[in-house]
């Protein structure tokens, strides 16, 4: 090759080199800083924090479901992941809350994992497995001031939370358990419980935060990284010779 | 051997690895199950329930590492044995125990119910068979050491917490408090 046409070629590849990184920097830059908190997912702890921002939120509208609790005994039940709450207060463990029945001076609640117990006072006085009693976890619950009732094998039985067994009944409870409804606004503590700072950071990462065309930037960019590197090499390499 | 065949047996042992965590999953007691084991006559055994105060549950915390609110521990008796069915997270999810005690010494335990994908091995009689006599000593620990288990070591953490609570129990049970 002439030194003349390696001039040339050098002159146009510093041109769009210098172009090309201005083009893509931003996009480089985003990528470059999402890629490295990916790589400390732990240490950030990205998979268990939720954003809240209305902005960030955007994509995921129709994958964030409103936040669910139960009317029982004119107070909200709820969980949020990880506690039961009443009303406001964080009471105990629960993950999610199933469901639940109130004799009106007690509380059963479906947890997912199991059933907490509670007196009016809100102490928790027994959590059971349902599965000891050969039932599943989300039964369907009635109660009465008798005690909680729950349907199994076809029939409504009573629940002995004293012996720890079903007794069978002659009639079948006057109200089953509730349906979760979702929570009054003041309530909500957060709107986004399912979608976290890793999952939004991955696809901002990946471009598909930005939407269907995302991708497709992200992949330019990368194209133009490549392009970068291989430039720069050779604007290095025809000055050495 | 052909390369079709081979590529059958590989994909069956494929096939049988994938499961295999979900096979450690399973109630392997009911209550009623486990009550007709324990008690020779289920009819002589007395449904108890031990009430805790603020002390006991600080105590209980103590040893299972975890703030404890239940305000009642359900067990059956009849005679001197005991029966507890308590439950502990594993990894994430509970595992429920069924301890039988006598008198401070632990006679057994068993796995009622396990709903980690893996760490079942604990449910195993060569296993359980370290907690045999066990007794508890005051520092809160077993009085003899149990051997670990690769692969579940938080199933095996589970199950010492266990014991030495259904011991700590049992001890509460005897001193009438």
């Amino acid at each position: 090759m002439s030194p003349h046409l390696r001039r040339q070629i050098r002159l146009f590849l510093f041109q769009w080199h210098r172009r090309s990184g201005v083009a893509a920097a931003l996009i480089i830059v985003l990528v470059t800083l999402t890629g490295i908190a990916l790589n400390h997912t732990g240490l950030f702890r990205l998979d268990r924090n939720y954003p809240q921002s209305e902005w960030l939120l955007w994509p995921y509208d129709s994958a964030l479901v409103a936040p669910e609790g139960l009317h029982l005994g004119g107070q909200w039940w709820w969980a949020d992941g990880q506690q039961l709450h009443r009303n406001s207060e964080a009471l105990y463990p629960c993950h999610q809350l199933l469901g639940g029945a109130s004799t009106g001076t007690e509380y059963l609640l479906q947890c997912d994992g199991q059933w907490l117990w509670l007196d009016a006072s809100e102490q928790l006085l027994d959590s059971l497995d349902p599965g000891l009693f050969g039932l599943t976890m989300s039964a369907r619950l009635a109660a009465s001031p008798e005690g909680f009732q729950v349907y199994h094998a076809d029939q409504w039985q009573q629940l002995d939370l004293d012996m720890y067994q079903l007794v069978a009944m002659a009639d079948a409870p006057a109200s089953e358990s509730l349906e979760l409804v979702a929570l009054p606004d003041e309530l909500s503590p957060a709107r986004n419980q399912s979608i976290s700072w890793q999952r939004v950071v991955l696809d901002m990462h990946s471009g598909r935060w930005f939407g269907p065309l995302g991708p497709w930037i992200v992949d330019l960019a990368a194209l133009v990284l490549l392009f970068l590197a291989c430039s720069g090499f050779w604007i290095w390499y025809s000055r050495r010779r | 051997m052909t390369r079709t065949r081979l590529t059958w047996m590989i994909l069956c042992l494929l096939g049988l690895a994938s499961s295999v965590p979900a096979l450690a999953r399973g109630t392997y007691f009911t209550l009623d199950q486990i009550q007709q084991e324990v008690f020779a006559d289920t009819s002589l055994a007395a449904s108890k329930a031990l009430w805790l105060n603020a002390e006991q549950k600080q105590a209980i915390a103590s040893v299972l590492q975890h703030p404890f609110h239940k305000a009642r521990i359900k067990y059956w008796r009849s005679g001197e044995r005991n029966l507890w069915v308590l439950s502990e997270i594993g990894k994430e999810k509970p595992i429920t125990f069924a301890v039988i005690t006598r008198a401070g010494v632990l006679e057994r335990i068993e796995v009622m119910a396990f709903r980690e994908v893996r760490g079942d091995e604990i449910r195993m009689p060569a296993y359980t068979a370290q907690f045999r006599e066990q007794t508890l000593t005051t520092e809160q620990e077993l009085a003899n050491s149990v051997d670990g288990i690769s692969g579940a070591t938080y199933s095996v953490r589970s199950m010492k917490k266990v014991a030495k609570l259904a011991l700590l129990l049992d001890r509460w049970t005897y001193a009438g408090t």
